[in-house]
């Protein structure tokens, strides 16, 4: 009741969203910055036996543990070093926080609705259900992830599993 | 008076003339078997001493003027021969001369070639020598200044040695600035997150 109410009021109070930007390969990804805790450096994760292979393991961050998720593993990319630049944007989805590993964040962005278009059927080598919008910038093409999509509820259990696997 | 000494000296006179036709025949012999031949061998001595050995001397006769002759005679063959082989030695001797004067000649314009050719190659040497000795000045100054310009090279070689280090110090410096970059572009990222969660999360628990 409370999220209706928020949205309505997000709907009628402004016609601009804010988002998280970063990169995973050579396309720009957007979160609603709204579903954003914190980004952080990488840091070590601790790997957990036999959960699957997009889990990476579970990192600690500031005593509380959260599973860590490469995110081209999870949109069939092919696996990619760490280095300098890579971030782990720590998201809510669900209620549970999930350390995200991306390659770089960006900026934050601000998308006007006049520039938000409804996902495409096709052309785009992830499941469409995960992205809720392209952002049409000047220059660029921004996808929109609603990030509560982006694991099946099969994965979202396994996710928690491990989380309580290593608490 | 008279006859008896006519009687007297007749035989005597008598003797004394047989005596001198005696005398006279015999120089009249004498004369005549030796005294021609001898002119003729003093004719032939002479003409054999002025050079002529083609004379024969012909006299016959069976006693010591011949025997003379017959000697003259061999003489004079055996002296014709001698000069015979005289003459053909000189002939050689002339032919040999007339060569080794033909050599000689050639000799000597060799000899005078040689000699030009020497002075050319003695002016050449000098040109030479000069060559070498200007080369060895070159040398020298060049070898100076490879020496100066290793020296360069040295000091080239440590200035770039310091600059390295310095731009190894400049590197580390700014992958510090990077990660205070990095960091600060963190902080306004998180603080840009924080902001629009207190604006927008107003009176929402995100657990």
């Amino acid at each position: 009741m409370n999220g209706e109410e928020k949205k309505m009021r997000e709907e009628n109070q402004a016609d601009s969203a804010q988002y998280v930007s970063f990169m995973l390969g050579e396309e720009e990804y957007g979160i609603p910055i709204i579903q954003v805790q914190e980004i952080i450096r990488f840091e070590k994760i601790t790997k957990i036996p036999l959960s699957s292979d997009f889990i990476r393991g579970v990192l600690d961050l500031r005593g509380r543990v959260m599973p860590a998720i490469d995110l081209r593993l999870k949109f069939g990319l092919p696996i990619k070093s760490i280095d300098r630049l890579t971030r782990i944007v720590v998201v809510d989805t669900n209620g549970i926080n999930i350390g995200v590993i991306v390659d770089e964040v960006s900026e934050v962005i601000t998308i006007e609705s006049s520039q938000i278009e409804p996902p495409p059927e096709l052309g785009t080598n992830i499941r469409t259900d995960f992205i809720s919008s392209m952002g049409k910038l000047e220059d660029r093409l921004v996808i929109l992830l609603d990030i509560n999509r982006i694991f099946t509820e099969e994965e979202f259990a396994g996710i928690e599993d491990t989380v309580r696997t290593a608490a | 008076m008279r006859s008896l000494k006519d009687i007297k000296i007749k035989p005597r006179l008598i003797a004394l003339f047989i005596f001198v036709g005696i005398v006279v025949v015999v120089a009249l012999y004498v004369a005549v078997s030796i005294a021609p031949p001898l002119v003729k061998g003093v004719k032939f001595a002479e003409s054999v001493a002025d050079g002529d050995l083609t004379q024969n001397l012909d006299v016959k006769q069976a006693d010591e003027i011949g025997i003379l002759t017959s000697a003259l005679n061999s003489m004079v063959s055996n002296l014709s021969d001698v000069m015979c082989g005289i003459s053909q030695a000189a002939e050689q001797v002339a032919s040999a001369s007339e060569e080794l004067s033909a050599s000689a000649q050639n000799l000597c314009s060799g000899s005078t070639e040689q000699a030009a050719n020497l002075e050319e190659t003695s002016a050449l040497i000098e040109e030479l020598n000069a060559s070498i000795k200007a080369n060895s000045e070159s040398a020298v100054s060049v070898n100076a200044k490879t020496e100066s310009c290793a020296m360069r090279v040295q000091e080239g070689g440590r200035a770039v040695m310091e600059t390295i280090d310095a731009m190894k110090r400049i590197a580390d410096q700014i992958g510090i600035i990077d990660d205070i970059a990095e960091q600060m572009n963190l902080f306004s990222l998180n603080a840009a997150i924080e902001a629009a969660r207190a604006e927008m999360g107003k009176g929402f628990v995100l657990r």
